[in-house]
């Protein structure tokens, strides 16, 4: 055990939790460190290969596996975390999912009224933009026709971001490796950018593998490199993620005096339905995602659709084919629509480690959201067919990218592993604010609520 | 794209050997496209190995090397097992489908996002696709 703390605050992952409440608490004048596992990149030096981008900037290449190998968890590995790689959509969670999250934890401040002045803070803490109409492409139109035919809903997405340039001929698609421009509202040019400037320390390439609490100092040691490396503070910050917080408690022997670590863990498995098309689509120019679906009718079917697309790796990768049949398929790539399905599952995991101190993910669909996501499917294609696709391929693998649990929020310690000021219980120097302390799927799009709560922890530990 | 491929890394000649006879089934070439072998993204295929956990690696490094020598129908029959993964009982599907994840991101995936070798130069299949991202930076 170090003697003494080096820092005030501790910080481990960079992402939307991580790089808010580094910045918000070394600009309030606290020492803080923050430390990420992945490599830190400039607009400049992103990688511009999809494949290279995947093993550069997603843990194990974005092959997070469920034990059944039937589900892929992706997220982010680099100083900016998740905010790097996703989709910037910045949305607050609506009352009924607010209500549930008060239900389920038991407490009262999961209200819009209550929630409006964090997710305030953090809209001020970027730049916001709406995908307007003319921004959208034709993978969009068909998006909107899909829905109009149906008599069902959607709205423009609002996304984090300051000047994308796509009227001038910009394809926003290649910022799932990072933004070349710096457009991209991601942490690293944001919260953390703002935190450097106020003298931020930001360890990056560091796995952190334990924790320790003493008394008075939390320390956690790690790898960076070859070498092993400790770094101490009077409180800590857990902010690595669904899968990443979980693990490190895990592996820190917190299981046994918190029952619940591990448990609640949710997510909105996605998949991707393709419409092949006569002529050129070219989802993959311009703002590659517009559009969302709304209106009483998702949130009663508990999933809704976006208009998406991906590139050719990650394309082929979830075509259920191969051989002559794949290469017929993705000559056509610039063919292609796409809408994406993303389910509010009730399902619920639960997240071990093995001996090796590796994750263990089970989590395998309940029938209701296998039964959900077929009908959802089934519409999608008629949606699809319904614009001229000559044929619709659904992909074979589901993913999740919005991975919330593990370490839920609530009253009551045999069920909850953080309490209502974000203190893991029974250990009152270590945070977190991160979606692993999710009651439950939202059903919407996280990052948002992410930085919301992570500013209310940044506001109490400041004072 | 060609890069500098690494010259060392998790699998050795007999792993190639195997990953690149599954490349020309799985990507065979046609309708303009260059067979996995003729592209050459073998080449860089210790570079997506190395960010995937030690003990999958291993795991897959000894399913290569029984492959590298298995006959060819062999790797078309094991194409389709890993794709229809969800027929067979829970103890195969599991590692079938695990396989398909794996070789899938170590073989498409790199062909797809148009990974060469140094000397390849035919059309590559981004060209084929007649893809390309306009990345303005000002």
């Amino acid at each position: 055990m170090a003697a003494k703390a080096d820092y005030d605050f501790l910080i481990i992952g960079s992402g939307s939790s991580g790089g808010v409440l580094a910045g918000q608490l070394q600009q309030a004048g606290a020492k803080c460190v923050l430390l990420e596992a992945g490599q830190r990149y400039t607009a400049k030096s992103f990688p511009q290969n999809e494949a290279i981008g995947s093993a550069q900037l997603l843990w194990n290449g974005g092959l997070d596996l469920d034990t059944r190998g039937a589900m892929a968890f992706l997220r982010g590995r680099c100083v900016g975390g998740g905010s790097v790689v996703n989709q910037a959509l910045m949305n607050r969670l609506d009352r009924e999912a607010l209500e549930s999250w008060r239900a389920v934890s038991g407490i009262d401040s999961f209200s819009e009224a209550r929630m409006d002045r964090w997710y305030t803070r953090a809209e001020n803490g970027l730049a916001l933009r709406e995908i307007g109409g003319s921004d959208r492409n034709r993978n969009a139109r068909i998006f909107e026709e899909g829905h109009k035919k149906h008599g069902l809903d959607y709205v423009s997405l609002r996304r984090a971001q300051s000047d994308c340039a796509t009227d001038r001929g910009n394809d926003c698609m290649a910022c799932l490796n990072g933004c070349h421009r710096g457009s991209k509202q991601d942490m690293s040019v944001t919260y953390i950018a703002r935190g450097e400037q106020a003298g931020l320390k930001i360890v990056s390439e560091f796995l952190a593998e334990r924790l320790e609490c003493g008394s008075d100092v939390v320390t956690v040691y790690g790898h960076r490199g070859d070498r092993i490396e400790e770094f101490s503070a009077k409180k800590a910050i857990l902010a690595c993620g669904a899968l990443g917080t979980p693990q490190l408690l895990l592996n820190s022997g917190f299981g046994e005096r918190l029952p619940a670590l591990g448990r609640h863990f949710t997510a909105h498995p996605q998949q991707m339905c393709f419409g092949i098309f006569e002529e050129r689509i070219d989802a993959h120019k311009g703002a590659f995602q517009a559009l969302a679906s709304s209106g009483p009718e998702f949130k009663r079917w508990r999933f809704k659709l976006e208009n998406v697309f991906a590139p050719p790796g990650a394309v082929a990768m979830i075509a259920p084919m191969y051989g002559a049949e794949l290469l017929h398929y993705m000559k056509k790539y610039r063919n292609l629509a796409c809408i994406e399905v993303a389910l509010r599952a009730e399902t619920e995991g639960t997240l071990r480690t093995d001996k090796s101190g590796r994750l263990q993910i089970e989590y395998s669909l309940c029938d209701a959201d296998k039964r959900r996501g077929a009908e959802a499917a089934r519409l999608v294609t008629q949606m699809l067919e319904a614009s001229g696709a000559e044929r619709v391929v659904k992909t074979w693998l589901q993913y999740c990218l919005h991975l919330m649990g593990g370490c839920v929020i609530g009253t009551d310690g045999k069920d909850a592993v953080v309490n209502e000021q974000f203190q893991v219980y029974d250990h009152e120097d270590l945070y977190i604010a991160d979606s692993s302390i999710f009651p439950n799927a939202p059903g919407i799009n996280p990052a948002l609520t992410i930085m919301a709560l992570s500013h209310q922890l940044a506001d109490a530990l400041s004072g | 794209m060609a890069s500098n491929p690494s010259v060392s890394g998790p699998f050795g000649p007999l792993e190639k050997k195997a990953l690149t006879r599954l490349g020309d089934v799985m990507v065979p070439g046609g309708e303009g496209f260059p067979s996995f072998s003729e592209l050459g993204c073998i080449d860089h295929v210790n570079d997506f190995a190395c960010v995937a956990p030690l003990e999958d690696i291993r795991a897959l490094s000894r399913v290569l090397k029984a492959l590298a020598i298995a006959p060819g129908f062999c790797l078309r029959a094991l194409c389709w097992a890993m794709l229809n993964a969800d027929r067979f009982p829970f103890f195969l599907a599991t590692p079938l489908r695990q396989l398909n994840i794996g070789l899938r991101g170590l073989i498409v995936t790199p062909y797809f996002a148009s990974l060469t070798s140094s000397d390849f130069t035919g059309a590559t299949p981004h060209e084929v696709m007649d893809f390309s991202l306009n990345r303005l930076r000002d």
